[in-house]
């Protein structure tokens, strides 16, 4: 192993492919390390499956003195002789981490390949660090398979090549949300994507490149036939192709030989066989087009090539099939989509006629790829490091964390729970006063720092029984302050409290005569780039409303109001209602006859005013809100009461223009432009909005910065390690 | 839908790619498969309880008397749908990538397009939308009209706010995405890459007419690269309407 370098965060990295070949996967395991290796302060071990035999990849890995390539062998806990070559079975590779994470503390580790991943997910301890990275593609309605399901729920991340393979494990696996990063393919290090596009100077003399590997669905066989067609139309075409891998085809025994007879006796086709990746982009832009047709059992990828990715940010136009991806990418009407060779030959008549056309094609195939660099794809990874803890110190420091309800504060337990510098201790409360005191006593016994989410049973527990050296947080979110148990508390024995505004602290401050230097506002959290999506075009005409339950605190008679209002100006507006149902709660339904009657009162007058029925949509509740909040232009929020009313946070944090009601607080979380003190004023904005589409788009974008700055998880996360810090410090 | 035979490439290649995408649609009938499985094994259950009824009081007279009934019931098709499954799948197999058979050979010699045989594959299952008095689904009313003109359409929203899938008691339902697409803002984004939620819910739709027991109708999309997701949801129909 290399030498390593203190302080820094230890990624592993290990994916079901070998470096020895040149193909896509090998490409991305390449990529993914660089990308991983420009995140400062990160330590990148790469794991390979197999012993080295060919190093043209791992070349320009070896540059970088934050990378440690370890070879399989280095790691084989049966002790096989280092000069057989070895590969790394899911058992090994589990047992190479752990002694990996013996010398070097890991703190996640990138992982691709079903059966690694699913044996990582098995396992309780590596589960927690495992960042998988999922090619499945689950279908609409075909059973999900019980181990990619294992793996979502038990991973601590998931990383997708696209958004509709995220928004589909999203749909399918509801575990997934919120876990999920989208990491396109990305392109080679140091490239740097030319501002103008290419213009063609002699069409009659003409070089299509095509890079990979050589199989009966990536269509190849076809390109032979290419010279003899266009020359035809008395046209010079060179056929380039790289790469040596052909495929052994089942379907087609005579496939492999007959390729390789074509690769080197077709006139008009020159063979270059495999090249390094920086050579094939080199060459790749020697050419006038790049070739990605496929076949057309391809037409329903919902992916991007990283070869078409290569060939565009050369700004060299490609040949590729008209999916829907490409076409959004490109634009419909470009050019160059193809299903048949004689696509291509009219396709080159059309350059010839055309003189602006290629240029045009070059320049939407740059602007697109830019989007793709290997910066993009290291920002991208970002965010798995900033949600994932700092290099362990030398000193492990024990928390506990008391609660009845963990479910407003997973994503900092989960933070916290994978740090190797902490341990952590929870202790589960059945009830808000109920609790096992022999349990309680035992983490009371042991912890540094005592987390108690909720100001309930557990604070006043821990108040009156912490000793001085330990540190004690209270979290208070909104209905605590209305109960008795904040008076129970002994406020002299915990070190600080948080709310979720300004407002409590100063409720607090005024009722129970808690002092301001030991209340922290801090609003409830968001995961702002699971939030943080393009919108669809329905989402400009569609209000959005998040749980109706319970009738009197969340008033959706209200925020149908409003709508009423808004349609009245503009017809085509929609409220899209996301909630569960209210009998599906006995106690808002069967316990509550007054809630009841109001409910059916409202979805009486949806069911019976047509301009309401064919405008206000009740949606399923369900976790994918990060997909749900792409169709919603504007939240609303017309409660009663409410401590931070979350779901305006995470509508702001899509793009959605906040609307809200003045409830008691609210000025205090958001901004007041956003606040109306009735209906008719909230109906007024969004009719202002809708008429003025450039303020609208404005201040959509500012609201995913408000959401990501004012609310993200990183900014509980940090404030909960400070705390911890502080002890660990002194 | 694909069209399977644009590719110039090797002897042979068609009519390999014509059963690939065969093997493709039989591999994404799961879900009429685990109906066959289940209607069968319910017969089998029956016919257990037949025979057990009978051992349990063998000199009972009753029982020999009621055993010819149970018998007879037991055999009978659980459900009028199992015939028709197993038909349909028969269908593929015959027509689409049975060695020999005509239509494989006709499309392998381009004879005809595979696109018209996988069309014909759908219009096999004999439904007709003009056989349907009440017909559910995403469609233009204009369009169902100019189909049938005597069906009673009622259209449907993701949430089924009406239950209108059950309440009608349609016998047919039809999806026309370019009219989801273009005209109904709740659907925007169905079978696109853009919406999967939406896609989510119609697949779940879809489901559930073939549970009622209905015929499903897919106009054919214009642009079908639009739908990626499509293929998904594409084996419940039972016959796909073209524009002209």
């Amino acid at each position: 192993m290399d030498t390593m370098l203190p302080h820094r965060r230890n990624i592993c990295i290990f994916a079901d492919v070998s470096m020895n070949l040149i193909d896509g996967s090998s490409i991305w395991l390449q990529s993914v390390t660089l990308a991983l290796a420009a995140i400062p302060d990160v330590q990148v071990h790469l794991l390979l499956r197999d012993s080295i035999t060919r190093s043209l990849l791992l070349e320009p890995l070896r540059e970088h003195d934050n990378i440690n390539i370890i070879e399989p062998q280095a790691v084989d806990a049966t002790g096989s002789s280092s000069e057989q070559p070895v590969r790394l079975d899911p058992e090994g590779l589990v047992s190479a981490l752990e002694a990996l994470d013996e010398s070097h503390p890991i703190i996640g580790v990138l992982v691709r390949g079903d059966s690694y991943a699913s044996k990582l997910a098995a396992d309780e301890s590596l589960a927690k660090k495992l960042w998988a990275y999922l090619l499945y593609r689950p279908s609409l309605m075909a059973e999900v398979d019980e181990p990619y399901i294992e793996v979502c729920k038990k991973a601590r991340f998931l990383i997708t090549q696209s958004e509709p393979q995220r928004a589909l494990l999203e749909a399918r696996i509801p575990e997934s949300n919120g876990k999920i990063i989208v990491l396109p393919p990305m392109l080679p290090a140091g490239v740097e994507i030319p501002t103008q596009g290419r213009r063609l100077e002699n069409c009659d003399d003409l070089e299509l490149v095509y890079a990979g590997k050589y199989s009966r669905l990536w269509n190849v066989e076809s390109y032979f036939d290419l010279p003899a067609a266009l020359s035809a139309k008395a046209r010079k075409v060179e056929v380039t192709l790289i790469g040596d891998k052909i495929h052994k085809e089942k379907r087609d025994a005579g496939f492999h030989d007959r390729i390789l007879e074509k690769l080197q006796h077709t006139n008009g086709v020159k063979w270059l066989k495999g090249m390094s990746r920086e050579e094939t982009y080199k060459r790749a832009g020697e050419g006038a087009f790049g070739l990605c047709w496929r076949s057309d059992n391809m037409n329903d990828s919902i992916e991007i090539s990283t070869k078409f990715l290569e060939f565009a940010s050369l700004g060299v136009p490609v040949f590729v099939n008209r999916t829907q991806n490409y076409e959004l990418a490109l634009g419909e009407d470009y050019p160059f989509f193809t299903s048949s060779a004689q696509d291509i030959v009219d396709a080159l008549e059309r350059v010839q006629n055309e003189p602006g056309l290629y240029h045009l094609a070059s320049q939407r195939c740059l602007d697109f790829a830019r989007d793709f660099t290997l910066d993009k794809a290291s920002l991208r990874l970002q965010r798995l490091l900033d949600l994932s803890p700092p290099a362990p110190g030398n000193k492990k420091t024990i928390i506990a964390i008391a609660s009845h309800d963990f479910k407003f504060i997973t994503a900092v337990r989960n933070h916290l729970e994978q740090d190797p510098s902490l341990q952590v201790i929870i202790d589960t409360w059945s009830g808000h006063r109920s609790h096992r005191i022999a349990h309680t006593k035992k983490v009371l016994a042991k912890a540094e720092v005592i987390f108690c989410e909720w100001c309930c049973g557990n604070a006043i527990w821990y108040s009156h029984n912490k000793r001085p050296n330990q540190k004690l947080i209270i979290r208070l979110h909104r209905f605590e302050y209305f109960t008795d148990y904040p008076k129970e508390v002994n406020i002299k024995n915990v070190d600080a409290v948080i709310v979720v505004s300004e407002f409590f602290k100063k409720q607090l401050m005024l009722d129970f005569g808690w002092p301001a230097a030991k209340i922290v506002v801090e609003s409830q959290y968001v995961d702002s780039h699971y939030f943080d999506r393009e919108k669809h075009s329905a989402a400009d005409k569609t209000l959005g409303f998040v749980g109706i339950v319970s009738f009197s605190h969340k008033r959706i008679d209200r925020a149908v109001d409003v709508l009423e209002r808004v349609l009245v100006r503009h017809p085509d507006y929609k409220l899209r209602i996301r909630s569960r149902m209210p009998w599906e709660f006995p106690w808002a339904w069967v316990g509550d006859a007054q809630a009841r009657q109001s409910y059916q009162k409202l979805f009486a007058r949806i069911r019976n005013e047509k301009a309401l029925r064919d405008a206000v949509i009740f949606d399923n509740a369900g976790a994918d809100m990060g997909e749900w909040f792409r169709n919603v232009g504007y939240i609303l929020s017309t409660s009663e009461t409410e401590g931070c009313h979350t779901s305006v946070a995470e509508g702001m944090a899509s793009g959605a223009i906040p609307v809200l009601i003045d409830w008691e607080g609210s000025r205090t979380v958001y901004p007041d432009q956003f606040i109306h003190d009735s209906v008719e004023g909230m109906a007024n904005d969004i009719i202002a909005y809708a008429d003025n589409e450039e303020r609208r788009r404005a201040t959509r974008n500012d609201m995913r910065q408000v959401g990501a700055e004012g609310f993200d998880v990183t900014r509980t996360i940090d404030l909960y390690r400070s705390f911890i810090d502080s002890v660990a410090e002194g | 839908m694909n069209d399977l035979n644009k590719n110039e490439s090797a002897p042979g290649a068609e009519l390999d790619d014509l059963r690939n995408y065969v093997s493709r649609l039989e591999s994404r009938t799961v879900w009429s498969d685990n109906e066959i499985l289940k209607l069968r094994a319910a017969r089998s259950l029956r016919l257990a309880g037949a025979f057990g009824a009978l051992r349990q009081a063998p000199f009972n007279p009753k029982s020999w008397l009621a055993f010819p009934v149970s018998l007879l019931g037991a055999l009978r098709p659980v459900s009028p749908e199992l015939n028709k499954i197993k038909r349909r799948r028969f269908e593929v197999l015959h027509n689409m990538a049975g060695s020999g058979s005509a239509m494989t050979h006709a499309a392998s010699s381009h004879l005809i397009e595979p696109r018209t045989a996988i069309e014909g594959f759908y219009q096999n299952t004999a439904f007709v939308l003009e056989q349907h008095d009440k017909i559910v689904g995403l469609a233009s009313a204009e369009d169902i009209r100019d189909i049938n003109p005597s069906a009673e359409f009622f259209s449907i929203r993701p949430d089924d706010y009406d239950h209108v899938l059950k309440k009608s008691k349609a016998t047919a339902f039809v999806l026309d995405l370019d009219y989801a697409e273009a005209e109904n803002p709740f659907w925007n984004g169905i079978m696109s890459m853009d919406n999967v939620p939406i896609s989510v819910t119609a697949a779940h739709s879809l489901l559930t007419a073939r549970e009622l027991g209905m015929a499903l109708y897919l106009f054919s999309p214009l642009k079908p690269h639009r739908y990626p997701l499509l293929i998904d949801v594409k084996p419940l129909f039972h016959s796909e309407i073209a524009y002209n």
